[in-house]
């Protein structure tokens, strides 16, 4: 049978927290190991730690073994629900052939980035006699940039700032920071892979969105995407929910700059102003605290496919947002909300099947903030609809791939694997 | 691993970047605290008198806890602090920053309410 093997550490020491990872990870498999995905909150950024935490696991695993990964708000799995630690996932079936591949300078040349990892999954495989196709990739997230004697603001409003923003494209590409580009970035490695379904997030931090690393083979590496391929010979599901209602509100997106990441107008007025004419609120919802507000409330677009992409207003510098996934001009947007019950009814409607025996899931890192102690809800959830192990991580943006014209990414989202 | 106690479980949680404070509140009786010097807060005196008024809180939180009442939350200043309730004489403490991501130390401060859970089930206090 196929299914997933899950472990996880709580162990400060990175190096001991690789070890515990891959022992408890390897010790439920009855054969070797055929990959191993790998992840770890923000906290093993210092001292080199996540450097410490592959040596750790590697002191079991075969440096052979595809192993991919990499930096996450928090997971879940049956033992409980974390926000600091390390997880793994790992399979033995011994039906199904395996491949990595890594793109770098995601936010430099985003294309080429996805579509030199596709290629080399695409190229490893191209052989298998195995039928069903899936991936799981992992893209480095945005970091808020620092900007100089102001530091790293989510919220901005000083003299020069729209002089900023003239050039914020190319700064941010030079200097590969500010604005992810996964959405560029998958949408050229999910075209590339025919065939293939998949899922997967941006490696991030503690939702600050400052830092963020992958993890490939016994590497730690910045501004790339990471990603397992895998053909087997078993059904798979791969399911993407929302959970998300109107909140009754539209708007129109007027003007875009930046390379399309800066709402510049709405309803034709500067957007900052007549966002917050439309939501009721005052200026001072807008401060660093904008997780806590703002980024409840996505806005919702269809894209040419007419699916739904929930997106998120990440910056507010001067009269403008900066996004974290382009909106699309001269189109109407409308405003969603989520609930703590609208959340667990997502999680709830991934499980199309009633048989599940192991899955993997990625889901939004501001769901576990909302949620906060009540993630064990989602946990609760998971334990009945799943047999075996399961591991959920959180992430700053999602990504999913049901079929060849549904490919998104997308905040505010569950997304998983299912094995049935 | 070390076997876990009251103060291993608080002193585990005060490891995390953004809990600048924490302590085991008792009602009338002495609050179990890691050593003060591990504490990151810029103004101790808000813990001292946190500590102080902890019985005057608990007189109020026990008429509620029957009610169901679970958590406490209130902004001081730059500061945030966090009440998880044990029983309605115990109840887990912790000082935040405002701007902290409190619903990821949320799950973190729940995880240490659970371990103490036990431990006072086992009676290893």
């Amino acid at each position: 049978m196929m299914d997933f093997s899950v472990g996880m550490s709580r162990n400060w020491d990175g190096f001991d927290a690789g070890e515990e990872v891959a022992i408890r990870t390897l010790e439920k498999l009855e054969g070797n190991p055929k990959f191993l995905l790998l992840f770890s909150t923000y906290h093993y950024l210092k001292n080199r730690e996540f450097e410490k935490i592959l040596e750790g696991v590697h002191t079991h695993v075969s440096p052979k073994v595809p192993l991919i990964g990499g930096s996450i708000a928090g997971f879940i799995t049956r033992e409980g629900c974390y926000t600091r630690g390390v997880s793994a996932m790992s399979s033995s079936y011994e039906n199904m052939d395996v491949a990595v591949g890594i793109g770098r300078n995601t936010k430099l040349t985003p294309q080429k980035a996805g579509r030199d990892c596709a290629e080399q999954i695409k190229n490893e495989l191209k052989y298998s006699k195995f039928k069903q196709k899936f991936f799981i990739t992992i893209i480095s997230a945005a970091e808020v940039p620092n900007l100089p004697l102001i530091g790293k603001k989510k919220v901005v409003n000083v003299f020069g700032i729209n002089f900023f923003l003239k050039f914020f494209n190319e700064i941010c590409a030079l200097t590969q920071i500010g604005i992810g580009r996964d959405d560029t970035v998958f949408d050229s490695f999910s075209k590339e892979l025919e065939g293939f379904i998949g899922i997967g997030g941006a490696s991030c931090d503690n939702l600050s969105m400052e830092k963020n690393r992958q993890f490939f083979m016994n590497s730690v590496v910045s501004n790339s995407i990471v990603s397992i391929g895998v053909s087997c010979d078993k059904e798979i599901i791969v399911n993407t929910s929302f959970g998300l209602s109107p909140y009754g509100k539209k708007f129109k997106i007027d003007k875009l700059s930046g390379g399309g990441y800066v709402l510049e107008k709405i309803n034709n007025q500067p957007a900052v102003e007549e966002y917050l004419n439309i939501m009721g609120w005052t200026r001072d919802v807008l401060d660093e605290r904008l997780y806590r507000k703002v980024f409840y409330y996505p806005f919702v677009q269809e894209n040419s496919k007419k699916l739904l992409q929930p997106k998120m207003l990440a910056l507010v510098y001067g009269n403008k947002f900066v996004c974290a996934a382009k909106p699309i001009e001269n189109k109407s947007a409308e405003i969603y909300i989520s609930s703590g019950n609208s959340l667990l009814k997502s999680i709830n409607d991934l499980f199309t099947s009633q048989k599940c025996n192991s899955a993997f899931l990625v889901s939004c890192g501001t769901r576990l903030e909302t949620l906060g102690a009540n993630a064990y809800l989602i946990k609760d959830l998971l334990d009945k609809k799943i047999k075996g192990d399961y591991l959920t991580i959180y992430v700053g943006g999602e990504y999913s791939k049901l079929n060849e014209s549904e490919r998104a990414f997308m905040y505010q989202s569950d997304n998983a694997i299912l094995l049935p | 691993m070390p076997e876990e106690t009251m103060l291993s479980v608080l002193e585990d949680l005060l490891r995390e970047d953004d809990v600048l404070a924490v302590m085991l509140a008792r009602k009338n009786e002495i609050s179990v605290t890691p050593a003060p010097d591990k504490f990151k807060l810029k103004d101790p005196a808000i813990f001292t008198l946190l500590q102080s008024t902890m019985n005057e809180f608990f007189a109020v939180i026990e008429k509620f806890s029957e009610q169901g009442l679970d958590k406490v939350y209130f902004e001081l200043g730059e500061y945030e602090v966090m009440f998880f309730l044990i029983s309605g004489d115990t109840a887990l403490v912790a000082v935040i920053p405002a701007l902290a991501n409190k619903g990821l130390l949320e799950v973190e401060m729940e995880n240490s309410r659970r371990s103490i859970k036990k431990l006072i089930i086992g009676g290893k206090i």
